[in-house]
C-alpha cells in the first residue's frame, strides 16, 4: 500500500488545526526589567549572557542579527542550579520568582525533569544559559511523563539562549506568542528512529506557533519525528545560520506570512524542506518565503514519523518539498546529494490521488484553502548529484544509466495540478469567468536556466503512472517573478 | 463533609511528576493584599507591587481566584482524577468506539474542540477542526477550563453538577449515542480499569458504578484550572505582566459593562442572557428557556468564561464567529445597542482584544493526552496533537 509519494492510506484524513488568532500582535513593545529586582536568587548570579528585552530583538523588521549580542553584560534576575528536585527548582521560580523582563538564569549542569515546564504569567523572559557553551546546560527530559512538550511559554518577548533541551515527550520547545527569539540553543532526542528511542523521539523541535516576529538562529536540531526547525501560522519569521540534521523534516515554514530562511545546514533528514500551506487552519494563506542560500544535502534519512501524521508522509532523498503554497522564492541554494530529487512542488491534490490510488478516499476539501502551488520563483540553485538513490514513489522518475544504476534524471518536479478556477481571477490569474481554462503557465512556477535544463511536469492527476504524459517543455516555467525582500536589515 | 482544593496547591494527577507549586503568588488574585470586601472598586492603597510601589487600581474589586468547592460526596483524589483522565481520553464510550469525552473538549483547543458545532460519532477517530461526519450537535462545545466553578453545565444548563452533566453525552444520539449503564458494564470487564476505580472508590463494595464513573470524569474535569495568566500575575504586583494596551482593555472591560457577565476573576457568571447571537439556520434552539419554559429565558445562554477565549473559538453557542475581534465587535455592539454602553473605536476593538486574548491566557495546567488507554482502543487523534 506505499504509494508514490510514500503517502498512506488514511493521510486524507487527517484533520489540521489550530487556532491562534492572527490579530493578538498590538503588544509587541519590550518593557525590559522592574528596577530594583523583585527579590532575585542572589545566590551565583553569573553574570551570565544578559538578554534584558532580548525579545524586541526579533521585534519588527529588526531581524536576527540583533539578537546575537549574547555578551552585553545583562544580568540574572533569578538564578537556577541543578537540585534534587530540578522540576520544583524551575518551575517553583517561574510561578514565583520571575516577573515580567527578567532574565532566568540556568547555571551549567544538568537539569531532570519528568514533567513540562510552563511560561504563562510573566511576559518578555529571558532563559538564559550561562555556561561557555550550549551543551554546558542542559535540560534533560529523559522518561517525561507529563506535558506536550520540554518547554511551553506562552507570553510575549519570550527569549531563550546558551542551553540544550533534549528526549521530551513530545515537541521540543513551543512557544505560541510573539516577539521570540531563539539563540543558540540546541533542541533533540538522542537515539531517535531507533527501536530505542523510536517511539519517543518527539515532535517539534523548535516550535513556535501563532506567532509575529521570530527569530530562529545559531540553533542545532536533531533526531525529531516531526521538523526540527518550524514555524506554523506566524508572520514574520526568519530562520537562519541553523543545523538541522537527522530529523525526518529539517525546517517546516507552513501557513505563514513573510518568512525569510537563509544559510542553514539542513542534511540527513528525510525532507530537508517542507513549505507548505494545509488545510483546516485558521490562518488560510501563505505569502512571500524566502529561502535562499541554504545547504541542504543528502537528506536521505528513512522515514520514522509517527504514522498517521503528515510527516509521515515526507518522501525519502527529498531536498525541498513545496505543498500548496504560493509566493515563494528558493535561490542560491546548494541541493546535493538528496537521493530522491531536488525541488518537488506539489498540490494538496496529489494526496488525494494518491489516497485513491492506495483504495481509500479524498479528503473533505476546505474551501477557503487554496491547494495548489502558485508564483514559485525557482532560480541560481546549484544542484549535484541528487536523484541517485531514489526510494519509494522516486521510483517511478527513475531511468537506468549506462551503468545500470537508477537514478531520476530531474532536479525538480512539478505535480501540473491546476486550480481549476484559474487561480481565483485575481494576482495575475485568469478572469473568474475563464475558470478551468487555466494552462501550466498560469500556474506561474517560474524556473531559471539551470532549473529549465532539469525539469518535468508529470501532471499527476492525469498520468502519476504513465511517462508519456509527462512534460519537459520548459516554456511555461520561463518566467521571472519579483525577487522577494530581505526581512534582516 | 466539604472538602475545599486549594487553587495553587492540589497536585494533581494530571501534574504528575511535578512537585507541589509554591504558594500561589502568582495564581491568586487577592494574595498581594487589596481591598476584597464587595461594594465598590478596592481604592484604598491599590495593590502593593512587588517592587514596593503600588499598581494603578484594577477597574473592579480585587477579588482572590476561587477554590474549587468538590460536592459533599465526590471528594477529588489524584486516584479519581487519575482515573477520570483516562476515561475522558477513552473511545469506548462511544458506540463507535472512535469519540471520547476529549474529541470535543481537547486540550489542544482550549477544551473545546475548535469546531462551530461539535461532530459525534460516525466522523473517525480525527479531532479539531476539519473533523467531519453525519452527527453535528446543535451547539458549539463549551470550554471545560474553570468548569469545576459552574453551578450548573451546558449553555442551557440542564444539568445540575458536573456529575450529573456526565450522562447527557451518551444518551445524545448525535454525540456518544450509548448508555453510561452500557459503557459502564464494559469498563468493569477490563481488569486495568476494575483496578484503577478500585483505587479510586475503595469505600466502595462494587466500585465500577455508573455513578462512580461520572464522579471519576467530573473530578478529572473539576482539576482543570486555568488561573496563572498575564493578569493573574499583574494583580499579584507584576506591574510589567500587561502592556499599556492590555491595561486599557482592562478598563474598557468595565466601563463597556461586560463585567456585568463576565465577572472578575473568573470572567464567567451563572447568568443566562439573550446576546442576540444570530441562529443557525435549521436549527431548533431555545436555550435556557428548553429547561425553565419561562419564556423570559428564550434564547438566553450561559454567559461563558473569557479565560482562555484564546484558544476556545468559533465563539458563542453557535460557534458563528471565528475571528475574536468579530466576536468582540458584535458583543460591544450589542451593548451599545440595548445597554446604553459606549460605542469603541477599532484601536478600542483591538486593546479590548488584547487584555482578553493574551491578559486571561493560561493553559499551562493542560491535561496531558495518554498514549493509550485501558481499554486498548486508539486515543483520538487530535488534528493538531499530532502535528497537523
Amino acid at each position: 500500500m506505499h504509494s508514490r509519494l510514500g503517502m498512506k492510506v488514511g493521510f486524507c484524513a487527517i484533520a489540521l488545526g489550530v487556532i491562534y488568532s492572527p490579530a493578538c500582535s498590538s503588544d509587541s513593545s519590550s518593557t525590559g526589567s522592574p528596577e530594583g529586582g523583585v527579590a532575585p536568587d542572589t545566590d551565583g548570579s553569573t553574570g551570565g549572557a544578559g538578554g534584558k528585552g532580548a525579545g524586541g530583538a526579533a521585534g519588527k523588521g529588526t531581524g536576527g542579527t540583533a539578537g546575537t549580542a549574547t555578551t552585553d553584560g545583562g544580568s540574572c534576575d533569578v538564578t537556577l542550579a541543578p537540585s534534587d528536585d530540578d522540576l520544583t527548582t524551575i518551575q517553583g521560580a517561574l510561578d514565583s520568582k520571575v516577573k515580567s523582563g527578567n532574565t532566568v538564569c540556568f547555571s551549567p549542569g544538568t537539569y531532570k525533569l519528568k514533567n513540562h515546564i510552563t511560561l504563562a504569567a510573566a511576559k518578555s523572559v529571558t532563559f538564559q544559559g550561562t555556561g561557555a557553551k550550549r551543551d554546558d546546560v542542559v535540560l534533560d527530559f529523559t522518561g517525561q511523563t507529563n506535558g506536550d512538550e520540554g518547554v511551553l511559554v506562552t507570553t510575549d518577548g519570550f527569549t531563550i539562549r546558551n542551553l540544550s533541551i533534549k528526549n521530551t515527550q513530545g515537541n521540543g520547545i513551543k512557544v505560541q506568542a510573539n516577539d521570540s527569539l531563539f539563540d543558540n540553543i540546541k533542541v533533540g532526542w538522542d537515539n531517535s528512529g531507533t527501536a530505542d528511542g523510536g517511539p519517543t523521539s518527539g515532535g517539534y523541535a523548535i516550535y513556535p506557533t501563532g506567532c509575529e516576529n521570530t527569530v530562529m538562529q545559531n540553533n542545532e536540531v536533531y533526531g525529531a519525528a516531526d521538523a526540527g526547525i518550524y514555524a506554523g501560522q506566524c508572520k514574520h519569521v526568519i530562520a537562519h545560520d541553523n543545523d538541522s540534521h537527522d530529523n525526518v523534516l529539517g525546517i517546516e515554514i507552513e501557513n505563514t506570512l513573510d518568512a525569510e530562511v537563509y544559510a542553514n545546514e539542513v542534511h540527513g533528514n528525510t525532507t530537508g524542506f517542507l513549505l507548505d500551506l494545509l488545510p483546516d487552519l485558521q490562518q488560510k494563506t501563505t505569502q512571500n518565503y524566502y529561502v535562499h542560500d541554504n545547504h541542504v544535502y543528502d537528506n536521505n534519512r528513512v522515514n520514522f514519523a509517527q504514522a498517521n501524521t503528515l510527516a509521515a508522509t515526507a518522501p525519502q532523498g527529498t531536498g525541498v518539498l513545496v505543498l500548496a503554497s504560493r509566493d515563494i522564492e528558493l535561490t542560491k541554494n546548494k541541493i546535493e546529494g538528496n537521493g530522491g530529487v531536488g525541488i518537488i512542488i506539489v498540490s494538496y491534490d496529489i494526496i488525494d490521488v494518491l489516497a485513491v490510488l492506495n483504495g481509500g478516499t479524498a479528503s473533505t476539501p476546505d474551501p477557503t484553502t487554496s491547494r495548489w502551488p502558485r508564483r514559485v520563483y525557482v532560480h541560481d540553485n546549484t544542484f549535484s548529484d541528487n536523484g541517485n538513490d531514489p526510494q519509494g514513489s522516486y521510483a517511478v522518475f527513475a531511468v537506468a544509466t549506462d551503468g545500470g544504476k537508477k537514478t531520476v534524471p530531474y532536479n525538480v518536479l512539478w505535480d501540473g495540478i491546476l486550480d481549476p478556477s484559474g487561480y481565483g481571477g485575481n494576482d495575475g490569474g485568469l478572469p473568474v469567468g475563464d475558470a478551468g481554462k487555466a494552462t501550466a503557465a498560469d500556474a506561474q512556477i517560474c524556473l531559471g536556466e539551470t532549473e529549465q535544463k532539469s525539469f518535468v511536469d508529470f501532471h499527476g492527476d492525469t498520468s502519476l503512472t504513465d511517462p508519456a504524459g509527462w512534460s519537459t517543455d520548459p516554456t511555461p516555467h520561463k518566467c521571472t517573478l519579483p525577487a522577494l525582500p530581505s526581512l534582516t536589515p | 463533609m466539604t472538602l475545599a482544593v486549594a487553587v495553587a496547591c492540589g497536585p494533581s494527577s494530571h501534574d504528575e511528576g511535578r512537585g507541589p507549586r509554591e504558594p500561589a503568588e502568582t495564581g491568586a488574585g487577592g494574595s498581594s493584599g487589596a481591598a476584597t470586601d464587595g461594594g465598590a472598586h478596592a481604592t484604598d492603597g491599590g495593590i502593593v507591587a512587588t517592587d514596593g510601589g503600588t499598581l494603578p487600581d484594577l477597574p473592579w474589586d480585587n477579588v482572590a481566584f476561587p477554590s474549587v468547592v468538590d460536592p459533599d460526596d465526590n471528594p477529588s483524589t489524584p486516584e479519581k482524577i487519575a482515573l477520570g483522565r483516562l476515561l475522558f481520553y477513552d473511545p469506548m464510550t462511544s458506540v463507535d468506539h472512535q469519540v471520547a469525552c476529549a474529541t470535543c473538549h481537547s486540550e489542544i483547543w482550549g477544551m473545546s474542540d475548535g469546531l462551530a458545532r461539535s461532530v459525534g460519532h460516525g466522523a473517525g477517530l480525527l479531532a479539531g477542526p476539519g473533523r467531519n461526519g453525519p452527527n453535528v450537535t446543535r451547539r458549539n462545545a463549551p470550554t471545560l477550563w474553570n468548569v469545576g466553578f459552574r453551578a450548573n453545565e451546558f449553555w442551557d444548563g440542564r444539568a445540575a453538577s458536573l456529575e450529573d452533566q456526565v450522562h447527557f453525552p451518551f444518551d445524545t444520539a448525535e454525540e456518544l449515542d450509548t448508555t453510561l449503564d452500557d459503557v459502564t458494564a464494559a469498563v468493569a470487564a477490563i481488569p486495568a480499569y476494575a483496578t484503577l476505580f478500585a483505587e479510586a472508590f475503595p469505600d466502595e463494595a462494587n466500585p465500577v458504578m455508573p455513578v462512580t464513573f461520572a464522579r471519576a470524569v467530573a473530578a478529572f474535569e473539576r482539576s482543570l484550572l486555568s488561573h496563572r495568566g498575564l493578569y493573574d500575575a499583574y494583580v499579584a504586583g507584576d506591574r510589567a505582566a500587561l502592556t499599556d494596551d492590555m491595561l486599557h482593555g482592562m478598563s474598557l472591560l468595565a466601563t463597556e459593562g461586560c463585567t456585568n457577565c463576565h465577572v472578575p476573576p473568573l470572567f464567567s457568571s451563572e447568568r443566562f442572557v439573550d446576546r442576540g447571537v444570530a441562529p443557525v439556520p435549521g436549527v431548533d434552539d431555545a436555550g435556557r428557556f428548553e429547561v425553565t419554559k419561562d419564556e423570559a429565558d428564550r434564547n438566553a445562554f450561559k454567559v461563558p468564561t473569557l479565560r482562555n477565549a484564546h484558544d476556545t473559538g468559533p465563539y458563542f453557542h453557535t460557534g458563528g464567529v471565528s475571528d475574536f475581534d468579530q466576536a468582540v465587535r458584535e458583543e460591544v455592539a450589542f451593548s451599545v445597542a440595548h445597554d446604553g454602553a459606549p460605542a469603541l473605536s477599532d484601536s478600542d476593538t483591538s486593546d479590548l482584544s488584547a487584555f482578553i486574548m493574551k491578559g486571561l491566557f493560561d493553559s499551562q495546567d493542560s491535561p496531558t493526552r495518554p498514549k493509550e488507554v485501558p481499554s486498548g482502543l486508539p486515543v483520538p487523534v487530535d488534528g493538531f496533537s499530532i502535528r497537523r
